[in-house]
């Protein structure tokens, strides 16, 4: 794990080095991409959300806590909600995504990436499932209980239950 | 459950941002006091944070890299390079301060430039796409006036099922050409990796497949089926859930159905 790396280049980064931000920016664009990219499908959407990731690590980066979770966490949460406040006004306005782009699988697979798929892949389908609409496409409880077509309970059940077992399985 | 488990069981759920209504409102009203369920978040919010990696890397183009540094280095370049610089560099250096201010605004027009025919570029893209989906619209909407034109064309109505008690589905099908048509609304958007599949019941009883489709964002769809056998004299039409790439008969819950009468 590149973490006390990463933890080194915030440091700087809040100094305001330029070039720790270019080496930070090495280590986790292809993350914050990839992720921008499973949640928007849409190439120049992805592109202007890893755009606005990385200015707000550079103005932000004294606010990052360790304590709070490693940087590439960090990152990915800065990146999914980047993403889906897109996604979210695209829906508003009911918009199909832009340039079609390819299934995020094609992407390259780290291998902190392949600890996470097999955990997710773990899960029993409908696990995965509600934790994924959650996690990718933004869905609370009640929209994934309405999109799926099961009682809210069920629902909270199969995201606790799987939330409980990715947390033993990464964590 | 007594009120502590119940916000322990809500905090995975608040990790993924998934809480909502009276759940949403109770957890944010008892997190503050409660460093027992700020724990369990802090945890659930680590292992919600690794779920973005199983993306997948994807290398961005390197232009973004590019747009990245020139937006930071825009807004702080100057005010470093000036903090403790000898009094004999002033003069040379304000000299290189309005080259490099001038070189900044050129690049920065350069940049809004760029930016606007990129914004036209997509703007075409966009056009080009409504131009494509109008069209098949058009014919879409012209089989539909030609096959209702037809005399011995016939409507069957489908109501929503328990799934999509909002969706209405109205089909209209020939039995001397085998030529149907469905037109629906109310659908909600399938599942990742499902869609509607269409299928056609006849004197055998066994339903014969007619046809996957999306709804259009609006939940509505227009779709001609194939021409199937047992629309020569159908009892029943149906819609389920099925994965993308259609069943060979129903798996998944059905939707819509209608009778014939």
């Amino acid at each position: 794990m590149p973490d006390s790396r990463a933890h080194g280049l915030l440091r700087r980064i809040t100094r305001g080095e330029h070039a720790a931000l270019g080496e930070f920016y090495d280590l986790h664009a292809g993350l914050a991409h990839g992720l921008a990219v499973r949640i928007l499908r849409d190439a120049s959407e992805a592109e202007d959300v890893v755009q606005e990731v990385f200015v707000q690590v550079w103005r932000q980066a004294g606010r990052y806590d360790p304590g709070r979770g490693s940087p590439e966490a960090w990152v990915c949460t800065i990146a999914r909600s980047r993403a889906l406040d897109r996604l979210r006004r695209r829906r508003s306005r009911r918009e199909e995504p832009g340039e079609a782009l390819p299934a995020p699988a094609s992407g390259v697979v780290p291998d902190t990436a392949l600890a996470v798929r097999a955990a997710l892949g773990s899960l029993p389908d409908e696990q995965r499932m509600a934790v994924e609409l959650a996690y990718f496409e933004g869905l609370t409880q009640s929209e994934i209980a309405r999109r799926l077509g099961q009682p809210l309970g069920t629902v909270k059940t199969r995201i606790r239950t799987g939330m409980m077992r990715l947390r033993e399985a990464l964590t | 459950m007594s009120p502590t488990d119940r916000f322990r069981e809500l905090a995975p759920l608040a990790a993924l941002d998934a809480l909502d209504g009276e759940d949403l409102l109770d957890f944010q009203e008892h997190l503050p006091g409660c460093v027992e369920c700020q724990a369990e978040l802090a945890a659930y919010g680590e292992a919600a944070g690794r779920l973005g990696a199983s993306a997948g890397s994807v290398p961005p183009p390197p232009a973004v890299r590019e747009r990245v540094l020139a937006t930071i280095g825009a807004t702080t370049g100057i005010r470093r390079a000036t903090s403790s610089t000898p009094r004999w560099w002033l003069a040379a250096l304000a000299a290189a301060a309005g080259l490099a201010l001038g070189l900044l605004s050129a690049h920065t027009r350069l940049e809004r430039m760029r930016e606007q025919t990129r914004a036209l570029e997509r703007e075409v893209d966009e056009a080009r796409r409504e131009v494509a989906q109008l069209r098949d619209a058009l014919v879409e909407a012209r089989a539909l006036r030609d096959l209702v034109a037809r005399p011995e064309s016939r409507l069957t109505s489908l109501a929503g099922l328990k799934p999509a008690p909002r969706a209405r589905g109205r089909m209209i099908w020939n039995a001397a050409t085998r030529e149907a048509m469905l037109l629906a609304s109310g659908l909600d958007a399938a599942p990742p990796g499902q869609a509607y599949e269409i299928w056609v019941i006849g004197p055998s009883s066994r339903p014969l497949p007619a046809g996957v489709f999306q709804p259009r964002a609006d939940g509505s769809a227009l779709v001609s089926l194939p021409r199937v056998e047992d629309t020569a004299s159908p009892r029943t039409f149906a819609v389920t859930l099925e994965p993308a790439t259609g069943s060979a008969s129903p798996t998944g819950p059905m939707v819509m159905a209608g009778g014939v009468s």
